[in-house]
């Protein structure tokens, strides 16, 4: 029997606020209750690092779907790792389309990263955006032509910056219909 | 002073040109967006028709029965322009600073237009410079894309320089060698005109014009792998003379209608590379040029049966 809750699981520290804020995020937009698995470290479990340091984000979701079992619909992991994947060099998130697991990655989110000062409000709202995206795909919505969607598939944080945390029309009933 | 010409006076902005039924003084306002190459345009071939359609009507009403036949009907009002104002094409187009049309406007049988066409072959427009990632996949507005990820961008001499987008070389990921359609080839609507030559096997990539192969990227040659690593400017792969892109029209798509296409070929891409954990659909920077590396030469091949439509 299945839980009607979406499982979060950190993999690596992940500081706890930011594990809260996602919790309200994602049960504010979805309506489904959260849990917390404690931290999950993996790096002796997944192939090494490629690409100078980036993970691949294809073998830590097959990890996830094999090695964890918890009684959730979901199960959303967040990584400190750089990532990338068969098909991108660099990823902000990967998902199964119809599935149980999605993965996203906070490296490259923050400003600080791109050599800014650090804006604690444009990193939450990156991270809000990128989260509901991954979890929407596993509720079967695929990327959105519409440049403000949510479901855009975004190729740099300024596509994250610009597109609204809201999905479109089109994707909107899907959503619905699905969860 | 011809009336109809001077009510057609508007301001063109910088950098545009009237359309030459604006120029002959049959519409009031229309500007040119393809190089003066009227054979390939639309709007010219529907100003045709109609202007066809009203002089048959009004021949058939009084019982005149004339032979039917092509013509330009903005080459007949040239001819009723005075004639400082039959300006040649290539003054329109700011490439002389002043020339005459002694031919009324019959460019195939003039002999300046033959010399004009002979010169050098331009060097390529580097300065293309709007560019956008769509989906991860790097796209210039000003090209025009063909379904098959092939761009085509016309070029101030009418002919179409023709290269493989950035989302087929990132799918094909390294190049063994090419072949190409020699020089003076017509080809046909969708014929193929190219061969790569790959680990995983031959793939051969059709043109996304008809017309007459004009010339070929000779330091490509030299270097194939221009294709993969600049497959937007030193990677072209040859320029064409159109006779015709319009039968294709509904393949050939610009600006928000090919971002749109693009996304849905990157859908299709995650659908198609479905693996133990069903498709998973991923978010990032750009797509990876070493796709091919991590697939079977069997799924690679039926990619670019479904991207590139080769055969
Ligand atoms: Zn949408
Ligand atoms: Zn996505």
């Amino acid at each position: 029997m299945t839980d009607r809750i979406i499982t979060i699981i950190p993999i690596g520290e992940i500081d706890s606020s930011i594990l809260d804020f996602i919790s309200w995020s994602i049960e504010e937009t979805f309506r489904i209750t959260t849990a917390r698995l404690p931290n999950h470290n993996l790096s002796s479990e997944i192939p090494p690092p490629l690409y100078g340091n980036r993970y691949n984000s294809t073998s830590i979701l097959q990890h996830l779907s094999e090695k964890i079992s918890v009684n959730a619909l979901r199960l959303l992991a967040i990584t400190e790792l750089d990532l990338y994947s068969p098909i991108f060099s660099t990823l902000y998130g990967e998902a199964q389309l119809n599935g149980k697991c999605a993965l996203v990655s906070l490296h490259r989110l923050r400003q600080e990263y791109y050599n800014l000062p650090p804006d604690q409000t444009i990193f939450l709202s990156r991270f809000h955006k990128v989260v509901i995206h991954e979890i929407a795909h596993t509720f079967g919505l695929i990327h959105c032509i519409d440049k403000n969607c949510i479901m855009y598939p975004s190729s740099n944080v300024i596509d994250i910056d610009e597109k609204s945390p809201l999905f479109c029309p089109s994707c909107n009933p899907k959503l619905l219909s699905n969860i | 002073m011809n009336s109809k010409y001077q009510r057609g006076m508007k301001v063109i902005p910088t950098g545009e040109r009237k359309c030459l039924w604006m120029e002959a003084g049959v519409v009031s306002y229309k500007l040119c967006t393809n190089q003066y190459q009227c054979s390939i345009c639309d709007y010219d071939r529907a100003m045709s028709n109609r202007v066809m359609k009203e002089r048959k009507i009004a021949e058939e009403s009084v019982d005149i029965i004339t032979p039917k036949k092509e013509i330009n009907v903005w080459v007949e009002e040239f001819r009723h322009l005075p004639a400082d104002q039959r300006k040649c094409r290539y003054m329109l187009m700011g490439e002389v600073p002043y020339k005459i049309c002694p031919n009324s406007f019959r460019c195939g049988e003039c002999s300046f237009d033959q010399m004009m066409q002979d010169r050098k072959q331009p060097a390529f427009d580097y300065s293309v410079k709007n560019y956008e990632k769509v989906a991860g996949v790097y796209m210039y507005d000003e090209l025009q894309y063909f379904r098959n990820h092939t761009w085509l961008q016309l070029e101030r001499n009418g002919k179409y320089r023709i290269g493989i987008d950035d989302f087929a070389r990132r799918i094909i990921g390294k190049i063994d060698g090419i072949e190409l359609s020699a020089v003076g080839k017509n080809l046909d609507f969708e014929e193929y005109c190219l061969t790569i030559h790959h680990e995983y096997g031959d793939l051969e990539l059709f043109s996304p014009v008809k017309g007459i192969v004009d010339s070929i990227n000779q330091e490509m040659l030299d270097n194939v792998n221009l294709i993969i690593d600049e497959p937007y400017q030193g990677g072209w792969l040859m320029t064409i003379d159109p006779i015709s892109v319009t039968k294709s029209n509904k393949n050939l798509l610009k600006g928000d209608e090919a971002k749109a296409w693009m996304i849905e070929e990157t859908n299709l891409l995650s659908k198609t590379l479905y693996g133990e954990l069903g498709v998973t659909l991923a978010d990032g920077a750009t797509i990876s040029a070493e796709i091919s590396k991590n697939i079977s030469s069997e799924k690679w091949k039926e990619l670019v049966r479904k991207h590139l439509f080769v055969r």
